[in-house]
């Protein structure tokens, strides 16, 4: 089991990472999302020992990854981009793997290549794509127990990015490890996470699964039988996403009796309540904006 | 697993350079050597054509000289003697080149990219990591030595000036081996400015300062004490002293290969004493100082202030002060030697000014610039 315990970290006077606290178990997918800046790539970089954080400690089993350098074997952290090894050929990337990573499997990396028709170039002349499913297909192929993945399917098109997906789930079911994903592409995490964990300025904001934040926050389609009332309009604890005529779509952040009563007390003529998308919960419970998907 | 592997990884990044500076390390060692002989064929026959031209020098007793009997101590070295052959200066000059570059390329330019996050997050500790680039920066100039020296030594002894090395040639390799250590020296210094400095371009700037900073100090203490007393002679000897310390030896590179008497090793023993005693084991010591504060200031570098000119922002004030200071005095030397005799009113204006600018330049330096590609 990995590990994150009370983690906090300052950087410029800014605590970017505050308290935060949360167990990995084996064969988890992990959607971490917050807005930009909110420490997702920064608690990545310190799951593994990039950054050193202030306190707290990251172990895996009974030892803490700041001590034992050795554990990185079983913990991965693939970066969203593939800047670093890009003066490497895709093979000198292989060998180079295979000499730090005991375990690493030259030909399940070979089938990923043949799979996805990428050749033995450099690593900077392939297209973006298919640099992301190089590094990919090299930590996957390393066989470790954790992989921590940043933004693993930014820039990439919509094949590129059902690739990846497929290629993190298809591991995750062969080889039970666990994956700690951090994206903005709400919708596709949505389709692979077990559990959500939001981070807000730095803070553990929630941790759950898919249905619990669907449950903790409410969608609603109202058609009021007069205007919409400013009441409504007015009220702190929900987002308005749409008002056209007298048919208003807002979101809450939590389902409360006293919310059911206040729309009950303007006699709607119809509730709805439609489903809730991670982009969903993510917008409401985070603040979001549509600037920041 | 091997650490063979952080090697490899090293080679990767520095490979064109270690082999340019083996080949350049060869070529710095030899060619100078040759062509210092065409000089001196040229001179050996000019003289031994016009004898007569040399009498002041050669005096009438030889009237025509052998070479031997040209580069005779008893004539002053007229022509030049193993001192004058031996590239010196330009090995150490290539030396200080290569070293500032192959280390800032293997720690510098990793901190601009992505590099650097991913040679963290391998399964190895902080001091493999470091220690693997030191063995290839160091194994480069150990190479160039071991491969230029001694070509340079049979460069002079199948020449006709062969007889200059007669009864030297372990001064000779001392040289040699002098010349590696400070080479090495450099490159330590350099890696350990990559300890700290935040990228590329930080770390070259970081390793000059570093070079010239102790002797630097020295200039400028000695010539603000000059500007504001003018006790010319007091001062020189402040200076003189300093210089040539132990302790100054230790501590720069620079101090010791200026202190090297390279003109009477070959001949006053005592020269040649001190030489292997102060000299090589002062160099031997920057690198073992060098060498174990880079590492310990590499193991708690934060990565997170990679991009930055100074990575440990608690002591940037430290920098700070240390910068403006240096700069008023600079400053206040300049302003006050344009009277003669030198004013210290002048000197007290230069101070502010240069303060002045170092203090805008260091809020620049030390707390703007920060060339992190990713938060």
């Amino acid at each position: 089991m990995l590990t994150v315990q009370q983690l906090s970290k300052t950087i410029d006077r800014q605590r970017v990472l505050d308290d935060i606290d949360f167990t990995v178990g084996a064969g988890e997918i992990i959607a971490l999302v917050g807005r930009n800046g909110a420490g997702k790539t920064t608690l990545l970089r310190t799951m593994v020992g990039i950054i050193r954080p202030d306190t707290g400690d990251v172990r895996y089993g009974p030892a803490s990854i700041f001590e034992k350098s050795e554990l990185k074997r079983d913990v991965i952290f693939v970066p969203d981009s593939a800047d670093a090894l890009k003066h490497y050929t895709v093979n000198e990337a292989a060998a180079l793997y295979e000499s730090i990573y005991p375990k690493f499997n030259r030909s399940t990396f070979r089938e990923t290549l043949t799979r996805y028709n990428i050749d033995n170039k450099k690593i900077r002349q392939l297209s973006k794509g298919q640099k992301a499913m190089v590094t990919l297909s090299l930590a996957f192929a390393v066989q470790a127990k954790y992989y921590l993945l940043d933004e693993p399917t930014d820039g990439l098109d919509v094949v590129a990015k059902a690739d990846v997906l497929k290629l993190m789930i298809a591991q995750v079911e062969a080889r039970n490890c666990s994956i700690i994903v951090s994206s903005h592409q709400l919708h596709e995490l949505e389709r692979i996470a077990d559990r959500i964990i939001m981070i807000e300025k730095g803070r553990v904001k929630a941790i759950m699964s898919l249905e619990e934040a669907r449950e903790t926050s409410v969608k609603l389609q109202v058609v009021f039988n007069n205007q919409v009332p400013v009441e409504l309009l007015e009220r702190k604890d929900i987002e308005i996403i749409n008002v056209t005529g007298r048919v208003a779509l807002f979101m809450a952040k939590e389902r409360t009796k006293e919310l059911d009563t206040f729309v009950d007390a303007h006699d709607p003529m119809l509730v709805e309540e439609i489903p809730m998308s991670l982009e969903d919960v993510f917008r409401v419970q985070l603040g979001g904006e549509s600037s920041v998907f | 697993m091997s650490f063979k592997v952080l090697l490899k990884k090293d080679w990767k990044q520095v490979s064109l350079l270690w082999m340019l500076l083996v080949f350049l390390g060869i070529v710095a060692y030899t060619l100078p050597v040759w062509t210092q002989m065409q000089t001196f064929d040229e001179q050996v026959r000019e003289i031994q054509a016009n004898p007569e031209e040399y009498a002041e020098w050669y005096g009438d007793n030889v009237k025509n000289p052998s070479v031997e009997e040209l580069f005779s101590p008893e004539y002053s070295y007229f022509i030049g003697d193993l001192q004058t052959l031996i590239p010196y200066g330009g090995v150490i000059f290539l030396y200080i080149i290569f070293g500032f570059l192959m280390a800032s390329v293997l720690i510098g330019s990793e901190r601009n990219s992505q590099m650097s996050d991913f040679t963290m997050s391998l399964p190895f500790n902080r001091n493999q990591l470091y220690i693997s680039k030191w063995l290839i920066g160091t194994s480069g100039i150990i190479v160039s030595s071991l491969l230029g020296g001694p070509l340079m030594l049979w460069v002079i002894h199948s020449s006709r000036y062969s007889f200059l090395m007669d009864g030297h040639a372990l001064q000779v390799a001392g040289l040699v081996g002098f010349m590696m250590l400070t080479g090495i020296a450099v490159f330590s210094l350099g890696l350990w400015m990559g300890s700290f400095g935040g990228e590329a371009v930080s770390q070259v700037l970081w390793s000059v300062v570093a070079l010239l900073f102790p002797v630097g100090i020295i200039l400028l203490i000695q010539g603000s004490i000059y500007s504001l007393t003018e006790n010319t002679a007091g001062v020189y000897d402040l200076f003189e002293r300093a210089i040539e310390s132990v302790f100054m030896r230790v501590i720069s590179p620079l101090a010791n290969v200026f202190n090297v008497d390279t003109f009477n090793m070959f001949t006053d023993n005592t020269v040649w004493e001190n030489f292997m005693t102060v000299a090589m084991m002062s160099a031997l010591s920057f690198i073992i100082l060098s060498f174990g504060l880079g590492l310990w200031m590499f193991n708690r570098a934060p990565q997170e202030n990679n991009g930055r000119f100074f990575m440990f922002t608690n002591w940037l004030w430290l920098v700070h002060v240390i910068m403006v200071v240096c700069f008023a005095m600079l400053g206040g030397i300049i302003l006050a030697n344009l009277s003669y005799p030198t004013n210290s009113i002048l000197y007290l204006i230069g101070f502010v000014i240069g303060g002045f600018l170092a203090h805008l330049l260091a809020k620049r330096l030390l707390y703007r610039l920060n060339l992190k590609l990713k938060s």
